[in-house]
Formats: C-alpha cells, structure tokens, sequence
C-alpha cells in the first residue's frame, strides 16, 4: 500500500528552482533516508509533502489525499517549536498538541518523555538543543500518523541524544506507519533504514532499497559518498 | 481534521495568554498611579484625578498597541510552521484567527472599561461626582436613542475591527508572496512589490467608498422596508425611528460586504500562497 505518491513535482521561488520533476513512491511501513548535500531540497520536499510550502506544480497524494488541508491529517512532522515562547513548559506544549491533533496519546507522551528523561514541568527556555530535539520526536511520535517527516533531527545534537531518538523512532513508529529521516550524515540511521532516496540536483536521482545496497557489499554510507566523488 | 469550534479553542488558549498579561500589566501600573495620587491628595479631591487622567492616557495608548499586536498576532499564526501543519481546512483556520482576534480584542475593551471604572469609584463614593436631576430630567427623552446609537456602534466597530484584521493581512500577507515568488531580483523586486503593495493599498480603499455606494444604490432600488430599529426586544422593521436613520444600517450592510470581500481575497492569498515560515 502506498503513503506518498508524488508525481512531476516542480517547485520555484524567485526564479530559483528548488525542486523539478519529482516523482516519489513510498510504500507503507518503511523507514526512509532521504539523503542529500545542504541545499539539495530535502526540507523544502517535506515542506511540501506537508503542506507548508505553496506554488508548486505537479500532485503529493498522501494515503491517496491530494488535498492540501486533508493530507495533513496523515502527517507528524517535526517543528522548531517557534511559536511557543521560552517561558513556556513541556506541558503546555503537550495541551496544545492534544488539542489540535485527534491522534494525539497521552500515555504514550508521558511514555516517551520518561525513556527521553525530559520533565514536562521544564521550561522550554531551560532545554539544551539536545533536550529539544528530544521533545520535539517525542511530540511527533506521541501521535498515530501514517506518515511522519524528520527533518535532520540530528542536527546539533549529541551522540547519546541521537541513540536515544533512533531507538525512540523504533520503539514508537506504528509498524504501518512510514518514516522519512532527511538527514545529510546517514552514519546514525544507515542500520535501521528500509530504503534511501537521494536528492541531487533539484530530483530525486536515486531510490534505492537498503538491502540492495547491501548486498552488493557496499555499506550505504559509501554508496551515497559515491555520487558526491570529485565535487570537493 | 479538526473543525471549527477546536481550532478557535486552541487559538484563543494561546491568544489570551497575551490578553491576560498586558491586562495585568496594565491594571497594576493604573492601580500604582491612581494610589499614588489618591495618597498623596486624597482620595475623592480634585488633584487625585490626576491620576485618572493619567489611567485614561495609559488606557487609550494600551488599547492602540493592544489593536496593532492582535493583527500582527493574527500575522503571526498564519505564517507559523506549528499552526500550519494543523489538520484544519483553510477556511476554518482563517475565520478562528480572525475571530480570535476579535473576541479577545473585545475581552481587553471590556476589561479596560472595567478598570477605569474602578479607578473613578473613589470619586463616585467620594461624593465629588454628583448627578444633577435637572440634567437627568432633560436627558431622559434620549436615552433610549442614546442606547440604540451605543449599540449601533458597538456592533460597528466589531465589524470594522474584523475587516481591520483582514485588511491588514492581506496586506502584509500579499508582500510576503511577492516575496516569496515574485520573479525579479534585488532592487527591482522591491521596487516591484512596492508598487504592487501600493496599488492594492488604493484599490482597497477606494473598494470600501465604492461598496457603500453599491449597497446604498441596490437597496433603494429594492423597494423593500429597510427602516430597522433596535430596541430591546431586539432588531425589527417597519416601526417607528427611534434614532437610527435607515443611513447607519446601510452603512452597516456596506461594511459587512466589505469584511466578506476582504476576507474572500485573503482566503485566496492564504490559501494559494501563504507559505509557513521556515
């Protein structure tokens, strides 16, 4: 069963071209790399999946909603959170989440902040970025979606924070449930990934299975420095 | 998805945190002033108004900062990454914040109203405030136009506050689109989007005169009784003028076409093209 289907997704800002000529399939269940260097296009690919980013051309189907509005209600992404002050605490962040998102469980909040060691009477202002990042896959993985986006939820964080999120991902993910990690350092993820999708380019040059790339005895770190040789 | 009623619960959570702490400041630094002068003077005598004085100053400037951060609020929420990955559709998500807006800029006006009551209670029990039968004699014939045309206006300045609220974002959300896609760079985009803004700037306006003379002309054309009155069993037709000249309700149609426009032409531009901020 398909979670995302993109078909010739064009996406310009200023005369600039950010994406062209997407076409993406992912199936339901997977963990996803999507893999590419600074710039390439994998934030504003979410953006768009999600729903934040307008004027594109082409069509984002999720769980076969094409709608804008109406996908979002299969989507977790991660968010920095910026709307909520640094006054604020962990719990009031919560409140807002159990109001506006249906899927939203309780227990499993409480379940998550207690494996990341987070406090929810801690103010936001308080968490170190490492501790923040922690709050925010707790958030995300604290509602039943199909499809969750994770925007370089590495970036800035420390190796023991970046164990704790992965094992979270594979401890919360609804095995139907499909998970897209971008990320531009696949050391971390390499072993719990499903498929890969390089971005490069503007498109997505390649997907690939992980188990493939395995098998021709290449580890997948290697398979994707491959396409960045002789570009220093 | 989530409807309506969820989206303005959540909406206004948030949005009165704001009420709640600019009230807070406001009534504290009022209450000081007004002890200040009340100790110093007494209270009740002429020189503690003064502090009143003051009270209504801080009350009025308040109220105008209060005006401009509820639209920028509403700005605000409309461009963030958080409010625009909630499963709302756009319409509803639109109407909760411009109505947010409204309803806790109403919940300032009446708290500050409550304020300066209190500030002036030490006059009224003071005995310096002093209400004169004469005057009240001779008023009394007017009350209840009095009322009527308070009422009228009240319910005005809600309808032009929310077409405030959408006239403003779709302003400011309008340069944020040219922005965002406007194929030029540099100075020649600025310039562009300058005139662009400038030229919207002028059709809205000229918009809101040319739509009261729409209105005025369609309804006297209709031949239907539009002689409304408000009284206090509520709105009817066809009775005698209490005060309100059959003018003032067409003016209050006009700006209710106008909010509807507005809101319609910001509804496209966020929906088209209001991306969330990064």
């Amino acid at each position: 069963m398909k979670t995302l289907e993109i078909k010739d997704l064009s996406y310009h800002k200023n005369s600039k071209t950010i994406l062209e000529r997407v076409n993406l399939t992912l199936e339901a269940g997977k963990i996803v790399a999507l893999v590419g260097a600074n710039g390439a296009g994998k934030t504003s690919l979410m953006r768009v999946i999600a729903g934040l980013a307008k004027q594109y051309k082409g069509s984002v189907e999720v769980c076969g909603e094409a709608d804008e509005d109406r996908r979002k209600q299969y989507i977790a992404m991660t968010d920095s959170l910026s709307a909520f002050r640094d006054s604020r605490k962990i719990k009031d962040v919560a409140d807002f989440y159990r109001l506006v998102y249906p899927d939203f469980d309780d227990k499993q909040f409480a379940d998550i902040l207690e494996f990341m060691n987070l406090n929810e009477d801690e103010r936001l202002g308080s968490l170190s970025k490492g501790m923040k990042e922690k709050l925010i896959i707790a958030l995300v993985f604290s509602r039943k979606a199909k499809l969750y986006l994770l925007d370089e939820p590495f970036s800035g964080v420390d190796a023991m924070s970046r164990k704790k999120i992965i094992k979270s991902m594979l401890l919360w993910k609804p095995e139907e449930a499909t998970l897209v990690i971008s990320d531009h350092v696949l050391d971390e993820i390499a072993p719990v990934i499903d498929e890969v999708v390089l971005i490069k380019k503007h498109s997505v040059l390649e997907q690939r299975s992980a188990e493939e790339i395995r098998a021709e005895q290449e580890s997948i770190e290697e398979w994707y420095e491959g396409f960045y040789e002789g570009e220093e | 998805m989530i409807g309506f009623k969820q989206t303005f619960a959540a909406m206004f959570k948030e949005k009165s945190r704001t009420t709640r702490l600019s009230l807070g400041i406001e009534a504290i630094f009022i209450l000081l002033i007004s002890l200040y002068f009340g100790i110093r003077y007494g209270f009740g005598s002429d020189s503690a108004g003064i502090g009143i004085g003051i009270a209504a100053t801080v009350i009025f400037c308040v109220g105008i900062w209060y005006q401009i951060d509820v639209i920028m609020a509403a700005y605000r929420v409309n461009r963030s990454q958080t409010w625009r990955q909630v499963p709302v559709t756009a319409g509803n998500f639109l109407t909760a914040n411009v109505l947010t807006g409204l309803v806790t800029a109403v919940i300032f006006a009446l708290a500050n109203l409550l304020i300066f009551v209190i500030t002036l209670l030490p006059f009224i029990f003071g005995g310096e405030m002093r209400i004169d039968s004469q005057a009240v004699a001779t008023f009394q014939p007017y009350v209840s136009s009095i009322s009527n045309w308070l009422l009228y206006m009240t319910l005005f300045a809600l309808v032009s506050f929310a077409g405030d609220i959408c006239f403003w974002l779709l302003i400011t959300e309008s340069a944020s689109v040219l922005g965002d896609f406007l194929p030029l760079k540099g100075r020649t985009s600025k310039f562009a989007k300058a005139v662009i803004l400038l030229a919207l700037l002028a059709l809205l306006s000229w918009g809101s005169s040319s739509i009261l003379g729409a209105v005025i002309r369609m309804v006297s054309n209709s031949g239907f009784d539009f002689n409304f009155v408000i009284d206090n069993t509520g709105l009817h037709t066809s009775q005698t003028d209490l005060g309100l000249p059959v003018i003032s309700w067409l003016y209050m149609l006009a700006e209710l076409v106008y909010v509807a426009i507005l809101w319609a032409a910001e509804y496209f531009v966020f929906k088209k093209g209001v991306e969330a901020k990064k």
